[in-house]
């Protein structure tokens, strides 16, 4: 990202972090409607208590806020330091 | 738009790292997903099976069987209890209802249990086929139980001995099906109904009670499972249980108070859960932080 202004370097990091967390959203909700389908088909063979996937409670949307969350916040600090970096000083020192 | 797509190119030029990223972050999200599932629907179940019930009284043993087998049929009763002295509650002056339950048959898994209409009408069941039974040996089948064991309204089955499959059958008995209910989200999606007499019916030696005289000679012997009960004044909550306990030969236990030490027995394991859950994320940020270079 040579010769790049750092506001766009820092966007570039804070996207990169937006679409890790993104991706993580989908999958681990995904991942994590299947477990809970899995627990369903066990305990049904007994037919037990219903538990089972597919199921969109209102408080799943923890779950995307957590993975923006996490992943934004992991990315905010190497984002800034990209910000803050003078291409001049950097390439001097080398 | 050009920088999402570049956002997009440079997460996916070191793939090995993106994919661990990724993996971490996934499996923390799909512990806490699960967490939320499981514990949305125990939720709804417990409040849905529970509704209405402020006791249920069946043989001396553990408190949480009792309502596990009675309420939720996911657990064995602890025995049985005479009919006549569930009959007696019913003259209880701070009891408002009284629906016996006799469990102890199965077919293909599925729990056959005897009581009134007023089971049905208390979880507010429909029927989507057929009528509610009017004679012993009638069923009426859940939602889900119809569905599962393909049976129509008209057919004959013979259930067998025991609340699990597997169990011996009962060679000459045939149930005949004549309703099925409509799902209503309710313990009785899953269930086999029929008459309290069907079970009678079933165990008893001479298979119909022919004479009155043996029928007066029954009914102090018959017995049921378990009752479930609602009082007239909530303020019952306070003696009623402790009269049961002290002045019967039943036991009581209270729904409200069993699910809240059932939901603190398994706060462990969610707890266990939850930490993973935490861990996983706290390495996928730590991860994430580091990687970007």
């Amino acid at each position: 990202m040579l010769g790049a202004p750092p506001i766009k370097l820092a966007a570039l990091l804070l996207l990169e972090a937006l679409w890790l967390g993104l991706l993580a959203a989908a999958l681990g909700l995904l991942a994590g409607q299947g477990m809970a389908a899995a627990l369903g088909w066990l305990l049904r063979l007994d037919n037990s208590l219903l538990v089972g996937g597919m199921v969109w409670p209102p408080t799943l949307w923890l779950v995307p806020a957590m993975a923006l969350g996490v992943s934004t916040l992991a990315a905010l600090l190497p984002a800034l330091g990209a910000y803050r970096v003078s291409v001049l000083e950097l390439l001097q020192g080398q | 738009m050009k920088t999402l797509t570049l956002a997009w190119t440079y997460l996916w030029s070191r793939p090995l790292a993106a994919a661990l990223n990724l993996l971490l972050l996934s499996l923390g999200l799909a512990s806490i997903t699960f967490l939320l599932l499981v514990s949305y629907q125990l939720d709804k179940a417990f409040e849905r099976d529970l509704q209405g019930i402020d006791l249920v009284v069946g043989a001396k043993g553990s408190p949480m069987q009792l309502i596990l087998s009675g309420v939720f049929h996911i657990d064995v009763p602890p025995g049985n209890v005479p009919l006549k002295a569930v009959l007696e509650l019913q003259k209880h002056p701070l009891v408002a209802q009284v629906i016996p339950l006799s469990l102890g048959d199965s077919f293909q898994g599925f729990r056959i249990v005897g009581s009134s209409h007023d089971y049905i009408t208390h979880y507010r069941a429909q029927l989507a086929q057929g009528q509610l039974w009017t004679q012993p040996m009638q069923v009426v089948l859940g939602a889900i139980a119809a569905r599962k064991l393909g049976v129509a309204v008209g057919q004959t089955f013979v259930g067998s001995h025991g609340l699990a499959a597997g169990g011996h059958a009962h060679g000459e008995n045939f149930y005949t099906v004549v309703g099925i209910l409509a799902p209503s989200g309710s313990v009785l999606d899953r269930l086999i109904l029929t008459d309290s007499a069907s079970v009678w019916q079933v165990h008893e030696e001479h298979g119909k009670a022919e004479a009155q005289e043996e029928e007066k000679h029954l009914l102090e012997q018959r017995e049921v499972t378990l009752a479930l009960l609602r009082y007239k004044t909530p303020l019952a909550a306070m003696s009623f249980p402790r009269y049961i306990n002290s002045q019967t030969g039943m036991q009581a236990a209270a729904p409200a108070l069993e699910i809240t030490r059932l939901l603190s027995m398994l706060g462990l394991g969610t707890d266990v859960l939850r930490a993973f859950a935490g861990v996983l994320l706290l390495t996928a940020g730590l991860s994430v932080f580091i990687a970007p270079g």
